[in-house]
């Protein structure tokens, strides 16, 4: 599990300064291979600027390889892009390079088309990368994917509205279910007619986002091996129940709807808190933002969830040495601090996680590394798009008072142990 | 007209060649680009299609699933309601306003007017989705706002199921009906103005000169606009996935929409073919009513 | 004295329209007004209410940022010009030789032609890209934007929409040619294209929206940087989670429907001369 302390950040400014040297001799010996590598990534403009540049350095040791990138912002979801992907494996026409994310790490993997990366995973290279991470990025055993940038759901609050109310920030990022609660009931304004002008928290509309009321409370919407529903555990409902309060009985938050988030209320200041990743930083920043991050609450854990990146290799590569070579340079320290700075996910290197730039906001962006040890991955079975849209579908009827949260589970169980029916019998 | 005259049976060889000709180019480019991936998916619709898990025909399987899913036929009904609506108002709306925009004023109004009614035509629908969730919002929302300075209660516009549809049809009208207008307006350059005229010097008042002379003459493409409407509402897919995503619950949940999420969701693309197979004669059945309609109210 | 009468009461009439017409532009324009003043604020100014449809100063720098994103933006731009230009004009010769066979011409399997041609119209366009996607990568069509082009060279729609326009035309004229001799193509050429000129001018406007905006085929066929057309370039300026800087994506937007509107304009002045000239005539 990766810690942060004192004595670690001086040893990791060491360890960049020698990756840095690496690089150098690296680049002084060119390599004479020719040809072209696909790389299929995934993001916006800042991880496409961070790879670009990225391109440009692997370009250094190999000037004669061409490197042709395509991003895809997953904006219609994961379960599209692994639809895309098997595609171009099915019509012969597969990247060498791909970027992907934990929610289809078993979607993927299953269908046997990336070679092992055992060898760059236990080479002295990538020492440096988050252990529990690498070892969330093997499949059966071997190592499959090279972790790049992660986020864990945090609060994000707006320091203005907590201090025009006269509420503490919570202390050392720390608070439980009930604290929480009623800072979120103080921070909510209504005007004279009862409409709110304010809201103090947003409830999630996103299966990722959701995941800490559930992990905080021991408990999650699947099993711990992702095999099956977890949903008639008395422990959902009880935060199913909490959210829903929040929203009916306190008033202090709207009813999450099935479309886009709320995140641009947050940052006009109509909303105080949020549960959001990191990569919401560079935005509040633009928006010269007072933002703190605390953790999520707790009730029996202070469990948050995780998500991260990965690269991997196609088996279809002609040049998988090369291949790894460049995924080197894609999960290296520098491109992940430029992706992390340009708002990304934050490094998975923990070389990289002591960066002045990076820790310099949010105030308590030290927290991030700090709940690192207690977060537990997304539910990402192979069925996952599946798993996702049955559980959100029920979420957002539950919310909204459309179906009572006794129903919703019992009906989410169904639905959900059909569909890990039809993985088995399918697989 | 007798088949026998010489000239006649030239004329129709001449036809037939002619015709042939005129439909090659379109018909190739059909038959590659729309029939055979038609058929492929056809085809597929009887499998479960995984390659590199492996492949295997399910005979109706895919069929049956979707006729015993207790939710196939809410969705089913939600389509249906949505085609309802929106072929009504996109169409109604898109010809109250050409025949509005058709008359003489001036020629900057003339462009203002039909360059507002088409913007929204234009815009991406990821941008409608950015700026009609901000007029939809509850509290928060736009629309909301102005409900209450006039002194009426919020409505929840996206997260009660109850309204949510129509708030999807308001969206989709306020979207596509000027593409419908742009289209009349052209329809009603047809009309010869010599007869609207004639009629007028007449005293025929204006709506029954718009019965009898322009929409029997624009009734051709009126039909197009109904039919052709109706196929998009039936495949509704954009509209409601940008503000609902088909919620809450499945409140707002289309065909297409269930199709998109099974094939490209859900990796089941032979699920998903199936069920395209379905609403296509669905809507096949939907477009033969209207052609048989038609027959007694179009002139052709 | 009946005259003067009609007269203003048409006058009385002819202001009400404009009016009435003034109110709901209004209204269509709002959402549109709000985003493209949003590309000249702040996402945290956008969203205040009450809401505000204007921005408060004119400030280019989310333009400034569009063209110096990582996202080739003129090479995008380019690309989405040549893809919806090539099927426009693409559109406009296929569809109307179509429709003047099948809305004229007497021919064996006519009308199965013409339903078949229909049904292609009913089948979801996101299921029947998956076979074309794997045609396309043995053809080495994937990622050229040519190739987004050449799916759409003609269109059901065009084909059925032309051909009711021709259907609501008088064939006298036609005939009249056909009685002198003239050839089927000089009476297409000469005689029912002119008549057709508003049409022509609804299906190119149309055709160069429709093409300007297709996402969902352009994702699956133009994954790489340098082949995508401006729906997923935007689609990238969003980021992940849509997490990008919305003031940047609303400026790249604006810059996005520029020559669609432009391009209207153009269009409806087909339209548009034949009534102004019609006014005058009165």
């Amino acid at each position: 599990m990766l810690t942060i302390s004192r004595r670690n950040l001086m040893l990791s400014t060491a360890a960049i300064a020698a990756g840095t040297a690496l690089g150098l001799r690296g680049a002084l010996a060119q390599s004479d291979e020719a040809g072209t590598l696909q790389l299929a990534a995934f993001g916006g403009d800042a991880e496409a600027t961070a790879i670009g540049h990225a391109i440009e350095r692997f370009n250094t040791k190999y000037p004669n390889i061409k490197v042709e990138l395509s991003m895809d912002p997953i904006s219609s979801g994961w379960g599209d892009y692994v639809t895309k992907v098997l595609g171009q494996f099915n019509a012969g026409a597969p990247a060498d390079v791909y970027g992907t994310a934990i929610e289809s790490f078993q979607a993927l993997a299953s269908r046997d088309i990336f070679i092992p990366l055992d060898d760059l995973a236990k080479s002295e290279e990538f020492a440096d990368i988050a252990p529990s991470l690498m070892e969330q990025g093997s499949y059966k055993g071997k190592s499959t994917y090279i972790p790049i940038g992660w986020n864990n759901i945090m609060i994000n609050y707006n320091r203005d509205l907590f201090d025009k109310a006269g509420v503490a920030y919570p202390k050392d990022g720390k608070w439980t279910w009930d604290e929480f609660r009623e800072v979120a009931k103080k921070l909510t304004i209504k005007d004279a007619s009862g409409t709110v002008t304010q809201y103090g928290y947003e409830v999630p509309n996103q299966n990722f986002f959701i995941q800490p009321w559930f992990f905080s409370n021991g408990t999650g919407v699947l099993n711990a091996d992702w095999t099956g529903s977890n949903m008639l555990d008395p422990k959902v409902a009880e935060s199913l129940q909490f959210l829903h309060d929040i929203i009916h009985v306190d008033g202090s938050s709207p009813i999450p709807a099935s479309g886009p988030d709320l995140g641009n209320q947050f940052f006009a200041g109509q909303i105080a808190m949020i549960s959001r990743g990191h990569w919401i930083v560079q935005n509040a920043k633009t928006n010269g933002m007072n933002m703190d991050v605390a953790i999520p609450p707790s009730k029996e854990t202070n469990s948050t969830v995780i998500g991260f990146g990965g690269y991997a290799v196609s088996k279809t590569a002609a040049k998988p040495e090369i291949a790894k070579a460049l995924v080197a340079e894609l999960t290296s320290a520098a491109t992940q601090i430029e992706e992390a700075i340009g708002g990304g996910g934050l490094p998975s290197r923990q070389s990289a996680s002591t960066n002045p730039d990076i820790m310099a906001f949010p105030p308590s962006a030290a927290l991030y590394y700090e709940t690192l040890a207690d977060t537990k991955a997304v539910p990402s079975p192979a069925n996952f798009q599946e798993v996702e849209k049955i559980v959100m579908r029920y979420y957002t009827s539950m919310m909204a008072d459309e179906v009572s949260i006794a129903d919703g589970v019992k009906q989410a169980h169904d639905e959900l142990e059909a569909s890990f029916a039809r993985l088995k019998a399918a697989g | 007209m007798t088949t026998t005259h010489p000239r006649t049976s030239e004329l129709q060889r001449a036809q037939t060649r002619m015709g042939y000709l005129f439909v090659l180019p379109s018909t190739l480019l059909y038959l590659t680009f729309v029939l055979a991936p038609v058929l492929v998916t056809v085809v597929l619709a009887f499998s479960h299609f995984d390659p590199l898990l492996g492949s295997r025909w399910v005979g109706f399987e895919n069929f049956t699933r979707f006729f015993t899913d207790r939710r196939s036929l809410q969705i089913f009904w939600n389509t249906l309601r949505f085609a309802l609506f929106a072929v009504t108002f996109n169409v109604s709306v898109g010809l109250v306003l050409a025949v509005a925009l058709n008359r003489a004023m001036p020629g900057w109004l003339l462009y203002f007017f039909r360059l507002s009614f088409f913007l929204p035509v234009i815009i991406a629908t990821a941008f409608v989705a950015v700026v009609w969730s901000y007029f939809y919002g509850d509290d928060l929302g736009v629309i909301n706002y102005f409900l209450r300075l006039v002194g009426l209660p919020n409505v929840r516009w996206l997260t009660d199921s109850k309204n949510a549809m129509t708030s999807i049809i308001i969206m989709d009208v306020w979207k596509n009906t000027g593409f419908f207008m742009v289209i009349f307006i052209a329809a009603l350059q047809g009309v010869p103005a010599n007869i609207l005229e004639a009629a007028e010097m007449d005293g025929t008042p204006p709506w029954r000169r718009f019965l009898r002379i322009t929409l029997p003459w624009i009734s051709p493409v009126v039909f197009f606009c109904i039919v052709y409407a109706s196929i998009g509402a039936l495949q509704v897919f954009e509209s409601i996935v940008i503000l609902t995503q088909g919620g809450p619950g499945d409140a707002t949940r289309s065909l297409s929409i269930l199709i998109v999420e099974e094939g490209f969701g859900s990796y089941e693309i032979g699920y998903a073919a199936a069920i395209s197979v379905v609403m296509t004669v669905i809507i096949l059945i939907i477009t033969a009513i209207q052609q048989l309609a038609s027959r007694r109210l179009v002139q052709q | 004295m009946s005259m003067m009468q009609t007269n203003t009461a048409k006058r009385w009439v002819d202001w009400a329209i404009i009016a009435v017409m003034a109110l709901l532009a209004i209204g269509m324009l709002l959402p549109f007004l709000w985003l493209i003043a949003t590309s000249f604020r702040s996402v945290s100014e956008a969203y205040k209410l009450p809401p505000s449809f204007f921005p408060n100063n004119l400030d280019f720098v989310n333009y400034a940022k569009v063209l110096a994103s990582r996202v080739p933006f003129l090479q995008i731009y380019y690309n989405s010009l040549l893809v919806a230009l090539v099927v426009t004009i693409g559109q406009l010769v296929t569809c109307t030789l179509a429709a003047f066979a099948f809305a004229r011409l007497n021919f064996r399997g006519r009308d199965w032609l013409f339903i078949a041609f229909l049904v292609g119209l009913m089948f979801p366009a996101q299921v029947t890209i998956l076979p074309i996607y794997l045609g396309y990568a043995k053809l080495g069509l994937l990622n050229q934007p040519i190739g987004l082009a050449l799916m759409y060279l003609t269109s059901s729609f065009g084909v059925f929409l032309m051909r009711q326009f021709m259907l609501s035309q008088p064939k006298a004229l036609e005939e009249a040619a056909l009685m002198d001799g003239a050839g089927y193509f000089k009476i297409f050429w000469r005689i029912s294209l002119p008549q057709l000129r508003p049409a022509l001018s609804a299906l190119g406007i149309i055709t160069f929206t429709q093409t300007w905006n297709y996402y969902f085929q352009a994702k699956v066929l133009l994954g790489k940087n340098e082949a995508m057309t401006l729906p997923i370039a935007m689609d990238v300026l969003r980021g992940y989670m849509a997490a990008g800087n919305l003031s940047v994506v609303m400026a790249a937007m604006s810059m996005a429907v520029l020559p669609v509107i432009l391009l209207f304009l153009i269009a409806q002045k087909f339209v548009i001369e034949g009534i102004t000239m019609s006014g005058i005539k009165n």
